[in-house]
């Protein structure tokens, strides 16, 4: 993680951008904050960008058409913010290409949690990157669909699974036919979206175990380690 | 008493009152062809006889007397039959009768050199008749005696067939077959014209229960189509005015995401740790408002697709996400019930409904079962429960059971509107009951066809 991270904001309300600016400085990071489109070009012709907050509604061209905009020509990480806040919002947001979404008003921490992940996933030059964006993958019967961040099996039922939940399987989808500790996949999930009231790794494999593994004739898809952690058992093909 | 005996429905009513109208008609009708027929009949039977009278009596006085007899004999006809006789039929002209006065007047004004008392005439029912013993078999004969020069006398008599009584019958039947195939046809048709009617009832009924009201068709009688009109016009002013409230307080609750953003990142700059835990959890608090209103104004308008979803695991996250934040509430059930349903909106009323129990019953205890073609929730919980009578209306909007209590637990009064709105959308219930031991008991039921299954979950 760089602590010295150039992150542009873009949002209209100019107390907002000094809001987000004062707080990611306090926590490190340099900020340049932006009203526009047209000064978040001026911007990112004149300086080195690490990350872009971009907020939906903004006079002038929208964030969504920026977003895509920005996308055609370079694979810079950014996070979406939106008062909308619905789902549909939430799915166009991540088509158009950003890497994250933080429906408004939204917790600093929260925020602060999505750009170290971003920054993190952006600066892993592994394959693991596949998970990103438009790549469904599937085991033991089951479909996980990134994008849209929900597992359904093979009849297309969606099964609802907390955040937390989620991060703890993904973790494990990327890292299948591996022993990993209770530390590392804490280090995994909550790089992504920590909740004050997640629980521990343990309690969210029991409900992950609980929501997925229905057949108890069919082999179980997460086994524990005694003493090491957990294991996740299916095969993972991307497609 | 009268009103019980008036039909309820309006093509009842128009029924009774075209029946009431043919059978006036039907009555009029038959008093009219009688009096016609027996005015033509008669007149034109009166001239006949008078003809007759006149000139047989003329043919048969200028015959001797032995070969009158057969001369009146041979004038007879089918409907006159003429006999000279020394005597006269008729009684002397003093016991006339009302009815022979008629007739003779008649007489008198078609052939006025009949002089008065060379006629007598009566009716061989009417007695004055030295003939007519049996009054029934002579009903109807006019008995007419002319007195000849020489004083002997031509007994006329006549049928007069009475006008009505061949028709009566006849006539009375095919009225009423009409009258009878007007009443089928018209059932038929009275109804027709009064469905667009029902229609109308029925579309104003469906306003403000959720589906989205459809213009109704413009046909039918004039009257109806202007009802009809007057209704779709009432419902696109309805339809503005609510959508007009709705997007202000849409647009009032999103604009108020731009200052609860401030908040929230002003309330962290807030270096006293309790301060920014209280103010947090304010925001907390707002939040929830702000998205309850949004929920309750969108209605079942989300926009949100629907999905099969294992409703299993949306209950399982809101019982989990209740219990990590502290609140007693525990799931009983590990069931996987694949549903077609809106998650979100099913998320959100199910958490409206725990929400609810753990506020004013301390602690939640959650079942799921699966039955044969639906799925029951039961939601428990160890409050005081709710009176009875109140049971229908603390799912109005902004009810509040007892209004200190409530506004010092929060909530917008909102929940459980929003909460059986949506269950509703989706073809269930929610029904409340107190529990004989204590507290208060949610029982949410929602429709579950039987083909869908998880893999592996096909018992």
């Amino acid at each position: 993680m760089d602590p010295e991270a150039h992150i542009l904001v873009v949002d209209d309300d100019s107390q907002v951008r000094q809001l987000i600016g004062h707080f990611l400085r306090e926590n490190g990071y340099r900020v340049t904050g932006v009203r526009d489109g047209r000064e978040m070009r001026s911007t990112l012709a004149s300086a080195d960008v690490d990350l872009i907050i971009l907020d939906l509604m903004l006079p002038g061209t929208s964030g969504l058409d920026l977003c895509r905009e920005l996308r055609a020509s370079s694979s810079l990480p950014i996070i979406m913010l939106t008062a909308k806040g619905e789902d549909t919002d939430r799915i166009v947001g991540l088509e158009v290409g950003a890497d994250d979404y933080l429906p408004k008003p939204f917790n600093p921490r929260e925020l602060l949690a999505r750009i170290r992940a971003v920054l993190r996933r952006a600066a892993a030059p592994q394959p693991e990157s596949s998970t990103g964006r438009g790549h469904l993958i599937t085991f033991a019967g089951w479909t996980l669909d990134p994008l849209r961040r929900e597992v359904t099996s093979a009849d297309g039922v969606v099964v609802d699974l907390s955040g937390g939940e989620y991060d703890v399987l993904i973790a494990f989808v990327e890292h299948p036919n591996r022993i990993l500790s209770r530390e590392q996949l804490l280090e995994l999930a909550r790089n992504r979206v920590p909740n004050p009231f997640d629980r521990s790794i343990d309690v969210q494999i029991s409900r992950i175990r609980r929501k997925l593994e229905i057949d108890e004739n069919a082999p179980p898809l997460i086994k524990t380690v005694r003493g090491a952690g957990y294991i996740f058992l299916p095969a993972v093909k991307r497609c | 008493m009268l009103s019980r005996l008036v039909p309820d429905t309006l093509a009842g009513r128009t029924i009774i009152i075209l029946l009431f109208g043919l059978g006036l008609f039907h009555l009029w009708s038959i008093w009219i062809y009688q009096v016609g027929v027996e005015d033509l009949l008669g007149s034109t039977r009166e001239e006949q006889l008078a003809e007759r009278l006149i000139s047989v009596k003329d043919a048969v006085g200028a015959l001797p007397e032995t070969e009158r007899e057969r001369m009146a004999h041979a004038l007879s006809t089918a409907t006159l039959e003429i006999h000279w006789s020394p005597r006269s039929l008729v009684g002397p002209a003093g016991d006339e009768t009302h009815k022979t006065a008629l007739v003779r007047q008649r007489l008198r004004e078609l052939v006025p050199d009949l002089a008065h008392d060379q006629v007598r005439l009566a009716f061989a029912d009417e007695g004055g008749s030295q003939a007519a013993a049996d009054a029934d078999a002579f009903r109807h004969l006019l008995l007419a005696s002319v007195q000849l020069a020489d004083g002997s006398w031509l007994n006329f008599s006549v049928a007069t067939l009475h006008p009505a009584s061949a028709p009566d019958h006849s006539v009375l039947g095919s009225l009423t077959a009409m009258a009878a195939g007007i009443l089928i046809v018209s059932v038929f048709l009275v109804r027709s014209v009064t469905a667009p009617l029902r229609a109308l009832a029925r579309a104003a009924d469906r306003i403000g229960v959720g589906a989205a009201a459809s213009d109704l068709p413009q046909s039918g009688p004039r009257e109806v189509r202007l009802a009809a009109m007057a209704f779709n016009r009432m419902q696109e002013r309805i339809k503005r005015l609510i959508d007009d409230r709705t997007q202000t307080l849409a647009a009032v609750s999103h604009d108020l995401k731009t200052p609860l953003t401030r908040l929230r990142l002003r309330a962290h700059f807030v270096q006293d740790e309790e301060l920014r835990g209280t103010i947090e959890s304010d925001l907390d608090e707002m939040e929830a408002m702000i998205q309850l209103a949004l929920d309750f104004l969108r209605g079942d308008a989300s926009g949100e697709e629907t999905r099969t979803v294992d409703v299993g695991t949306i209950v399982e996250s809101v019982c989990d996400s209740f219990a990590d934040s502290g609140h007693d509430v525990v799931l009983h059930a590990d069931v996987h019930a694949p549903l077609s349903c809106r998650p979100l909106a099913l998320k959100r009323a199910f958490s409206n409904l725990v929400d609810n129990a753990v506020k004013y019953g301390r602690r939640a205890r959650v079942a799921l079962e699966k039955r044969a073609d639906e799925l029951v929730i039961t939601i428990d919980d160890d409050g005081p429960g709710i009176p009875e009578a109140e049971f229908e209306r603390v799912f109005d909007p902004f009810y509040r059971l007892e209004a200190s209590r409530s506004r010092e637990t929060g909530g917008t009064g909102l929940g459980l509107t929003v909460a059986r709105s949506t269950i509703r959308a989706h073809g269930g219930d929610v029904r409340l009951a107190n529990r004989s031991s204590a507290g208060l008991r949610v029982t949410i039921t929602l429709p579950m066809p039987p083909h869908l299954h998880l893999p592996g979950n096909t018992s």
